[in-house]
């Protein structure tokens, strides 16, 4: 039952680091994006 | 330890990677892109970054090392930990955000307190966050040596220096975004580690649980009550608030993403923790008895994966103790400036940048020197948790909820809260077995309710007037 649970979170954990992926790209799009065009936001 | 070219190249595509991200965010330009990145970030890269920070080479590697020796013990007595992320995000990040106007915890002293007490949180800042750097550097750069050979002192300034080289350009926007990068690659690769474990062992999920509970009992019998009531403490209280996490709330682009970063955070620490802990259960069908426990991580690692995945392992170790590095850093940097340098008065918008900015890098020098000394890794962060929360943290929690307070309860508490704690630990050497956190904690609570019935109120219009 233990390692089960574990077993299961370790899926989430997969799951919330490809998800945060999407996050992440689109973050650093945005923060060059400014950069790009000078100001500072 | 042998490693394979292969890996070689998946360790080095990772780190251009890196390099490629750093490309499209680095750049500031002013002291609050460095320090708060503008308020601008969304809550998903709070809680990334945040989480980043939070597994650090103790919730890794140490964790398992633990679990390796007594089963799940520490995990039931680190959910303090996760518990307390979640406390600080339904009832203190959000308040943290509401103030705009600014960069640091020592700014937020000063509304409720003045400048004393902003000067002194600033010095805790900055003493806590090279202490953190200078540990986590240590068993960056112990691995490292493990696993090349090289001399340790090669091995500190490579690692604490390319944190250092990586957070002085960027500030905080660049920083979470770098800790984003890294989050994704240890939350992937370790999880998928422990999955391949639990396929390859030749135990029944069965006997692993059986084993578990065993490793579990002999754990706690072998620490007393009050012992385990002092981990759960510092677990709860150590790190709360503490400069690195704090500016994640006050970066957060408004309130919710505060409140949102925070809770997701704690609730990933829960599923974080099963997960290495549950290595160091499983290992045991897998390595040999006489295995150290702080080799356990690396050594299932090289046993397990496959040539290239085990580079990237490798990888996202060295990240887990980079990202930690870089958030105490920059914060670090951050509160020299802000709540030390600026208190009295502030230099002009570019020097600031440039004062923060070689900050960074001599706190770095200052933390590879340190490092040299340091003790292990748990002794080490249970020093610096017992200074944090008898000093900042009890006028910190209050100048969140109350409005108006006054100068004495605030300095009065932190020198309190601090004088106690390291009195009873390294004075009288904690009588009884009693944590000096606790000790410190009560006194810092006594001396903010007196300061607060007997002292002068503490008037300030907004944080920019009273400058």
């Amino acid at each position: 039952m233990v390692t089960f649970t574990v077993f299961f979170c370790a899926g989430v954990a997969i799951v919330a680091g490809f998800a945060t992926l999407t996050s992440l790209l689109r973050f650093v799009r945005e923060v060059s994006r400014d950069l790009r065009r000078g100001s500072s936001v | 330890m042998k490693i394979h070219s292969l890996d070689v190249v998946a360790m080095v595509l990772y780190f251009a990677a890196i390099g490629v991200f750093g490309y499209f965010t680095r750049r500031t330009k002013t002291f609050g892109e460095f320090s708060v990145g503008r308020h601008a970030v969304p809550a998903v890269m709070v809680f990334a970054s945040l989480a980043a920070t939070i597994v650090g080479p103790g919730f890794s590697v140490g964790f398992t090392a633990k679990a390796w020796s007594s089963g799940y013990l520490f995990y039931f007595l680190a959910l303090a930990y996760s518990l307390q992320v979640i406390l600080v995000g339904l009832l203190f990040a959000p308040r943290l955000s509401r103030h705009r106007d600014c960069h640091s915890l020592g700014d937020i002293m000063r509304k409720r307190y003045g400048r004393l007490a902003h000067f002194l949180t600033g010095i805790v800042s900055v003493g806590l966050c090279v202490g953190f750097t200078a540990v986590m550097g240590k068993v960056g750069g112990t691995m490292l040596s493990a696993v090349t050979g090289w001399p340790l002192d090669i091995c500190l300034i490579v690692v604490t220096g390319t944190t250092a080289l990586l957070t002085f350009t960027g500030g905080v926007r660049a920083t979470i975004a770098t800790e984003g990068m890294q989050f994704v690659l240890f939350s992937v690769v370790i999880p998928v580690l422990f999955l391949i474990a639990i396929y390859r062992t030749p135990e029944t999920l069965g006997a692993l649980d059986t084993q578990a509970r065993e490793l579990t009992r002999l754990g706690s019998s072998g620490m007393t009550t009050l012992q385990m009531f002092g981990v759960v403490i510092s677990f709860l209280l150590g790190e709360a608030l503490i400069p690195p996490y704090a500016n994640r709330a006050l970066s957060a682009k408004s309130e919710s993403a505060s409140r949102g970063g925070f809770l997701l955070a704690g609730a990933f620490c829960v599923v974080w923790l099963a997960i290495v802990a549950g290595l160091g259960v499983v290992a045991h069908g897998l390595l040999p008895a006489e295995t150290p426990g702080d080799a356990v991580l690396i050594t299932l690692g090289a046993q397990l994966l496959p040539v290239g995945v085990f580079g990237l392992l490798l990888a996202a170790l060295v990240a887990i103790v980079m990202s930690s590095q870089e958030s105490v850093l920059n914060s670090g940097a951050v509160a020299f400036v802000q709540d030390v340098v600026s208190v009295y008065k502030r230099p002009q918008e570019k020097m600031v940048l440039f004062i923060a900015k070689v900050a960074t890098l001599a706190f770095a020098a200052l933390a590879i020197y340190f490092a040299r000394f340091a003790p292990s890794i748990i002794d080490a962060l249970l020093i610096l948790y017992s200074i944090w929360a008898p000093t900042v943290l009890v006028p910190l929690l209050f100048a969140l909820w109350v409005e108006r307070s006054t100068a004495a309860a605030g300095w009065g508490s932190i020198l309190a809260g601090g004088t106690a704690s390291l009195l009873w630990q390294f004075v009288l050497h904690e009588p009884r077995g009693v944590p000096a956190i606790l000790v410190g904690i009560l006194c810092s609570i006594i001396a903010l309710g007196i300061g607060h019935s007997v002292g002068k109120p503490y008037i300030a219009t907004t944080y920019s007037e009273v400058r």
